[in-house]
């Protein structure tokens, strides 16, 4: 597990002025009567059902109210690809993202700049059928290898953590996905479980965001399904700022956002439903080695997949 | 309000019963048991019911909304941003297709577009009616219950992204939910059946229950006071919970017997050292009465007053007597053939005697030849003097007093008829208790009563195994009637 530093607070501060400027005209992204009390926009990937994603904002936008005193404005994105854009648009000056998302962002943003990122919990997992694993010799143990020639299930083809995170992990191992007989794209992370029981895919990649693995398993599924492989603990998730121009009230704003996520602990209602939907711990300040080196991983990995990888190039 | 009061009265008298109120106790548990058993299976079959349909259709819903979810996530840039039209809603939709009355939709900014076929089934407004209500609902769920035979479970999820994209809904009509009405129509016809099996299991239990009860009831009816020797309940194969009363009650009984032997020794013993001092007094009044003819008249009527209250004294002494003797079960009555006439005319005789100053008349039938009676001529000729003796004491002076003889096939009748005040109805049962005498009635001047000779009558028929009966009339007169066998021989 690579050690992390994390940055200092003068180090990030500056680095918001680096990236942006200080032009002092009024926020162009306030486009609604509605909004016009917004002081700052986030958004997200649909990686789960839409009436959770609109709950789990909802607490955290109480959240950051209360810490901050901010109003922050959730746009719903309809797919990854859409909540990027929000963001390249300016249609959004937050987004949590994972680390394809981040990836993407940072490089095609100059001013774009991680705020917080998850500490260290995330784990990618690989599902696989009970019945299965249960008619493996005992010699035989179930590992990321096991892959090879059979049916995959991953998430959206932009999502970092059940598709990149997975595609990483079977580049250390000298895996790549050609090994792989069949692949399919889910969406909704939540669902991928399903595809595996109703012997769709073999396996499915699913993040995990706390020490209990199997959490992403469906009560009802448990009987059939069990862990096949799971990864390092690491990280998948941070939050990205892109404010274009930036005037000193909004960075005065990210601050204070920023603030607010690297204090969000338990004590609170709102910040317990937050960390309890993401199934995080807390945040920290950003690292040398996430993300910065994850994302040349990444470019590694993308370079040598000839663009962007999905089921449909394998 | 009166006849609220009487009623009350009535029910305080009778008193409340174990039985009944067991009875009602556990026919009420019965039917609280079922109305909560109905309540809570009723209650329970909606919200596992209900929730077995949210689940199933959770389940149903994920193969159809991952398609859309796949295509809305393979959008464009510029797709997404120029989102969304009723177009698109159709070709979310494209492909998707279900059977039996069941439906997807998508309804959102763009307006309602359904999967194919669904305007087979359901009209538009029905459509966006079912959707609306399921959106509306905090679990984007709901049973629409208007067709009670085929309800529709509806369920809706929101498609990643704002207002633009809407939800998808999904819905299907429940086709068992007669079968389950049915069943829970069963249940209840079971339940109402099982409460009256059960209601009559009750009465029988309690009527097995309560059957020592009633036996012992038997037994303490038929224990007769001058039979007390006989009145121990045995507590053999009684109850448990009976024991502790049995023995109870066998000690009241001892204590009774003891104290009625004492009772009855001191009244024999009294009666009997009483009659011969009496006697004697009597013999001598007589004498002197009979042998001194220069008595004053003032003496004269002091001895025959005092020889009448003697003899007053002596036949209730003898009275008594016979009471004890009975209650000793030594009194001899025989029960043997009669002939009633010449008893009856000895009785009148002697009444005649006793009473001269009332008229008493024989009345029958013209007998020619003797009717034979079962029974003790003396102790009817005994019963007679009672009751005639009686009429003398309740009527006016000179009043007629008539004895009657009225033969039947197979019995005879002896009735004494006389013109005196009469007894009223409530009174008619107690005159034959002992000491006791109707309220309300009057005795002539200078005559007294002691209450024992109608129980003595009483007890002298029945000995004899005829009876007595009174039919009285207040002002106008009563009718003493004894029965005897008639003898066939």
């Amino acid at each position: 597990m690579p050690r992390t530093r994390p940055l200092q607070w003068p180090l990030l501060v500056g680095a918001l002025f680096l990236f942006t400027s200080c032009d002092q005209q009024s926020h162009p992204l306030v486009s609604s009567p509605a909004q016009d009390s917004v002081d700052l926009r986030i958004t997200e990937a649909p990686w789960e059902p839409q009436a959770q994603m609109t709950r789990r904002m909802d607490h955290l936008t109480t959240f950051l109210k209360d810490a901050t005193g901010l109003t922050v404005h959730y746009v719903p994105a309809i797919n990854y690809a859409h909540s990027y854009a929000l963001v390249e648009r300016g249609e959004a000056d937050l987004i949590l993202v994972g680390i394809y998302g981040g990836y993407r962002l940072l490089k095609a943003l100059p001013h774009a700049v991680p705020l917080v990122v998850q500490k260290p919990s995330y784990r990618v997992v690989m599902l696989g059928h009970r019945r299965w694993m249960e008619g493996l010799d005992p010699a035989e143990k179930p590992s990321l290898t096991s892959v090879k020639g059979r049916r995959v299930g991953f998430g959206s083809r932009f999502s970092g953590s059940a598709f990149l995170q997975p595609l990483l992990a079977m580049q250390e191992i000298g895996l790549n996905s050609a090994d792989i007989d069949q692949c399919w794209h889910e969406p909704v992370q939540r669902h991928l479980p399903a595809q595996v029981a109703n012997g769709l895919v073999d396996f499915v990649f699913v993040p995990s965001y706390s020490d209990k693995e199997d959490r992403f398993i469906p009560e009802p599924l448990r009987d059939e399904l069990a862990i096949a492989w799971k990864g390092n603990l690491g990280r998948n998730d941070y939050l990205i700022a892109a404010v274009n121009p930036m005037d000193k009230e909004r960075q005065e704003h990210l601050l204070k956002v920023q603030q607010a996520f690297l204090e969000l602990d338990r004590t609170t209602d709102d910040g317990r439903a937050v960390l309890d939907s993401y199934m995080l711990p807390g945040f920290e300040l950003p690292t040398l080695q996430f993300p910065e080196v994850t994302n040349q991983r990444i470019e590694a990995l993308l370079s040598s997949s000839a663009g962007l990888p999905s089921c449909e190039a394998f | 309000m009166r006849r609220l009061l009487d009623l009350k009265s009535r029910h305080q008298r009778r008193g409340w019963s174990i039985a009944r109120r067991l009875f009602g106790i556990s026919l009420l548990l019965i039917l609280l048991q079922s109305v909560i058993s109905t309540v809570v299976t009723t209650q329970l079959r909606r919200h596992f019911f209900r929730e077995f349909l949210e689940e199933t259709l959770s389940r149903q819903i994920v193969s159809s909304y991952n398609v859309i979810s796949d295509r809305l996530d393979q959008l464009s840039v510029d797709q997404a941003y120029a989102c969304c039209s009723i177009d698109d809603y159709r070709s979310w939709l494209e492909g998707l297709s279900f059977e039996n009355g069941k439906v997807g939709l998508i309804i959102g900014e763009a307006g309602l577009q359904a999967t194919r076929d669904a305007d087979r089934f359901y009209e538009i407004t029905e459509l966006s009616r079912y959707a609306k209500d399921a959106i509306a609902s905090a679990s984007g769920f709901t049973v629409d219950e208007a067709d009670e035979d085929v309800p529709l479970a509806v369920k809706a999820v929101k498609l990643p992204g704002g207002v633009e994209t809407g939800f998808y809904v999904y819905m299907r009509p429940v086709y068992s939910m007669p079968l389950v009405r049915m069943l829970m129509q069963i249940k209840l016809v079971s339940e109402l059946v099982l409460m009256l099996l059960l209601a009559l299991a009750l009465l029988v239990g309690l009527r097995l229950i309560f059957r020592p009860v009633r036996r012992i009831q038997s037994e303490l009816a038929s224990i007769e006071l001058n039979r007390l020797e006989s009145a121990d309940l045995s507590s053999r194969d009684r109850p448990r919970e009976f024991q502790p009363l049995l023995e109870e009650f066998n000690e009241m009984v001892g204590r009774l017997r003891r104290s009625s032997a004492d009772q009855k020794q001191f009244a024999s013993t009294i009666s009997h050292e009483f009659r011969t001092p009496m006697t004697v007094i009597s013999g001598f009044i007589q004498s002197v009465l009979n042998r001194d003819e220069n008595l004053r008249v003032q003496s004269r009527d002091a001895l025959f007053l005092a020889n009448r209250e003697v003899l007053r004294l002596n036949r209730m002494l003898s009275d008594l007597l016979d009471l004890s003797r009975a209650d000793n079960n030594q009194l001899k009555v025989l029960k043997e053939p009669f002939d009633c006439l010449a008893s009856c005319n000895e009785a009148l005789r002697l009444v005649q005697i006793a009473y001269p100053n009332n008229p008493i008349v024989l009345e029958h039938c013209g007998f020619n030849q003797p009717v034979y009676v079962i029974g003790d001529s003396d102790r009817l000729i005994q019963c007679l003097k009672n009751l005639i003796g009686n009429a003398v004491k309740y009527s006016e002076l000179r009043s007629e007093i008539t004895l009657e003889i009225n033969s039947q096939d197979d019995s005879v009748l002896f009735i004494v008829r006389d013109h005196g005040q009469g007894i009223p109805t409530d009174q008619r049962e107690r005159i034959f208790e002992r000491f006791q005498r109707a309220d309300g009635v009057n005795l002539r001047r200078g005559d007294s009563s002691s209450g024992l000779g109608l129980s003595i009558v009483k007890m002298l028929m029945e000995g004899m195994g005829g009876s007595v009966r009174v039919q009285s009339e207040t002002g106008v007169g009563s009718r003493f009637i004894l029965t005897l066998q008639r003898s066939l021989s």
